[in-house]
């Protein structure tokens, strides 16, 4: 037997509440607040800390950067490098793939 | 049970000093971190290598490991079984509800449940853990799993049912895995690199607390004709000079069945013709881009060589117009 649910599609730039985040995974406020002033991660509402949003997409950064950090031992300035980098990377990965596959065809 | 070489997992000798350990810890933790590597296998490797850091890197683990890996009986098959009234001198009893899920059955025989979760050791188990204990109502955490999708699946939207591995928290706390059947609908229009959400079908919430939610990351397999990216989709058409030249009908396949399609007298190769709402569907649809490619017959009759030699005879046509003018 299998269940069946209700699927959504995620919208990368949805908000969620820094309390929301913190609520669903392992961030803490103060993690958060560094990430955000190394520019690690985008915040949507800048005025107080409680009116913070952050999109779907930096949701996902955030914790990428708490993993890197607690098992790397990395600091602040070393994550925002490291995930520009990793981002570039993955960007250029992806592109190169579409590239190789489009001249594979065109050669093939 | 298989014997696990701590050593050979981190690459080192078994006289290495215990600088030694943790500068190949730190190594191959950034070579192997999940997030890091683009491995297959990165994330295995990476707690394998956790488990053996969580042996070697602690003084007393690693003699004991040291003793037992000279005395540890093998089996025919050269399994290992620890000597027999072995129990171990660092033995962790876990009263906390803490997970050693995560470590193999060998560590769990020597060091028993939950030994990996003292301070100082691989974080990532740790905290893996702790996510599942913290606060006394907590919500569950969020779990990734990757789906792999073919672009006709992608096009018109699937049923698949995905196999996962959930854990489980019992009242004491304690955390066990099952597998679960899961029936997902696959909206038609998903691109690669998108996310579907589903709510509440992820790590199961602490003292009543919500269960996070299942996010499945979509991947889009290769198609051997066409290319993708977000929501266009390419595809090379090959066509025959005559036709390039002269302009033709062809017929290209569609996600949606084969269309016709008119390509203009005297077309280039590599020109790009869009097919508007022909790409994956959506709210604008993609389109379909069709790219000229000119292609030669294998072998040419006597009349069709003849004809290409009058062609030549009489054009006037410089192919190479541009390289006149640069010498």
């Amino acid at each position: 037997m299998s269940d069946s649910v209700q699927v959504e599609i995620v919208d990368p730039e949805g908000a969620l509440t820094l309390d929301e985040i913190c609520e669903c995974s392992p961030l803490d406020v103060d993690f958060v607040v560094s990430c955000v002033e190394y520019g690690i991660a985008e915040v949507q509402g800048k005025e107080t800390v409680q009116s913070w949003h952050f999109s779907f997409a930096s949701v996902q950064r955030l914790q990428k950067a708490r993993r890197l950090q607690r098992d790397l031992g990395m600091d602040f300035a070393g994550l925002s490098m490291v995930l520009e980098l990793l981002d570039d990377r993955e960007e250029m990965r992806q592109r190169v793939a579409v590239l190789e596959r489009r001249l594979r065809h065109w050669e093939g | 049970m298989e014997f696990k070489d701590y050593y050979s997992i981190m690459g080192l000798e078994e006289s290495a000093s215990e600088a030694e350990i943790k500068k190949a810890y730190r190594r191959l933790a950034r070579k192997y971190h999940p997030d890091v590597s683009k491995e297959e296998d990165a994330e295995q490797k990476f707690k394998e290598l956790g488990e053996a850091y969580a042996v070697l890197g602690d003084l007393d683990k690693r003699a004991e490991y040291d003793q037992l890996k000279k005395m540890g009986g093998r089996g025919q098959a050269g399994e290992f079984t620890p000597p027999p009234g072995w129990t171990s001198g660092t033995h962790f009893r876990s009263t906390e509800g803490m997970d050693a899920g995560q470590f193999s059955d060998f560590f769990e025989s020597v060091f028993g449940r939950g030994a990996g979760f003292h301070e100082g050791q691989h974080a990532y188990q740790r905290e893996y853990n702790a996510g599942h204990q913290r606060g006394f109502s907590a919500r569950g955490e969020d779990v990734h799993h990757r789906l792999p999708v073919y672009l006709e699946q992608a096009y018109a939207g699937a049923e698949q049912v995905l196999t996962l591995r959930v854990p489980v928290v019992d009242e004491q706390g304690m955390v066990s895995y099952r597998e679960r059947k899961l029936k997902v609908k696959i909206p038609a229009g998903v691109t690669d690199g998108q996310t579907l959400r589903l709510r509440e079908q992820g790590a199961p919430g602490m003292g009543g607390g919500k269960a996070g939610d299942l996010l499945i990351d979509i991947q889009l397999v290769p198609h051997p004709l066409y290319t993708v990216t977000g929501k266009d989709i390419s595809l090379i058409a090959p066509v025959a000079p005559w036709e390039a030249a002269l302009g033709a009908k062809i017929t290209v396949p569609t996600l949606s069945g084969s269309v016709r399609v008119t390509l203009p007298a005297g077309s280039e190769a590599g020109r790009r013709l869009r097919l508007k709402e022909k790409g994956l569907p959506g709210d604008p649809a993609g389109s379909l881009y069709v790219v000229i490619k000119i292609v030669m017959p294998d072998s040419y009759s006597e009349q069709e060589r003849k004809l290409w030699e009058e062609l030549a005879s009489i054009s006037q046509f410089r192919a190479r117009a541009e390289w006149e003018n640069a010498s």
